[in-house]
């Protein structure tokens, strides 16, 4: 084996033993809430899902913006496309925790609430973005048409983040990153924090991962084309 | 310490929440490592090992 291929394979193993230690963090040293009790721990696997999710619509718009400034030889669009996955990955996520969250507080699974229903939209964009990149032929077309989906996928992060303000929701507003400052105790943000930053740590590897594939198929793709002609 | 229902019941909502997400995430993880190793395959078959874009 290759040593970057261990490499890669020593900090996947390294990002996924950082997720145990902080979801443990999160499932047993942290404190209970006092109204919710302590089904309120799913806010350490929902939050920071949610946060990469949108985080990775960012990344996509980062990416579509390089791949429609440089359309050949360039590596943008397949990093594009991998951000698409994993945002796709992390928003079916924030739903699937977001309705098991909903059902012991809300007393039901799933409500056509704003925040809830531009989240699916954001899954539907992300899945959207995948079949369009799939179903057209490889080329500097492909990746135009894209990119500009890349583009205004991200415009509905903007949107879920104020859709508690815009209209009466049953999703509570923002707790950590809101005007006026956090209002959960710090003890609980310190644990966020760390589920939040090992998640995106987890998000990154799983990224490059997808990435590196990518690539070595568009290698094989062409030089088959090529052996073939 | 006393096990009521109340307890239970957020047992399993949290089990769900954590155990769906880590079934996500590995199963992503096994896709990308057993998708590289057939396409490292794939390019030894091909004789493309170590040529210039690798």
């Amino acid at each position: 084996m290759q040593s970057t291929e261990k490499t890669f394979l020593s900090i996947g193993v390294l990002a996924f033993i950082a997720l145990a230690l902080a979801w443990t963090w999160a499932l047993v040293f942290a404190p209970t809430e006092l109204h919710m009790g302590e089904v309120y721990r799913i806010i350490y696997v929902h939050v920071p899902s949610a946060f990469t999710a949108f985080f990775s619509a960012y990344v996509l718009l980062l990416f579509s913006i390089m791949a429609l400034k440089k359309t050949n030889g360039s590596a943008a669009p397949l990093w594009a496309r991998s951000s698409a996955e994993i945002g796709l990955l992390f928003t079916v996520a924030t739903l699937a925790t977001g309705s098991i969250w909903g059902r012991p507080t809300w007393g039901v699974w799933w409500v056509w609430d704003a925040r809830l229903t531009t989240t699916l939209i954001l899954a539907l964009l992300f899945a959207g973005y995948l079949v369009l990149y799939q179903s057209l032929n490889p080329g500097p077309q492909r990746t135009k048409i894209c990119a500009v989906l890349g583009i205004l996928i991200a415009a509905d992060v903007p949107i879920i983040y104020t859709s508690v303000y815009w209209w009466r929701t049953l999703h509570q507003p923002p707790s950590l990153m809101r005007p006026g400052g956090s209002t959960i105790a710090p003890e609980m943000v310190w644990t966020l924090l760390a589920c939040l930053a090992v998640t995106l740590f987890v998000a990154g590897w799983l990224l490059t991962g997808r990435t590196r594939n990518l690539r070595l198929l568009e290698e094989l793709e062409k030089a088959s084309y090529e052996q073939a002609s | 310490m006393e096990i009521t229902t109340e307890g239970l019941s957020a047992g399993a909502f949290i089990l769900a929440s954590y155990g769906i997400v880590a079934f996500m995430l590995l199963s992503m993880t096994i896709y990308i490592i057993v998708h590289r190793s057939r396409l490292k395959l794939l390019q030894e078959a091909l004789n493309l090992e170590g040529k210039p874009n690798e």
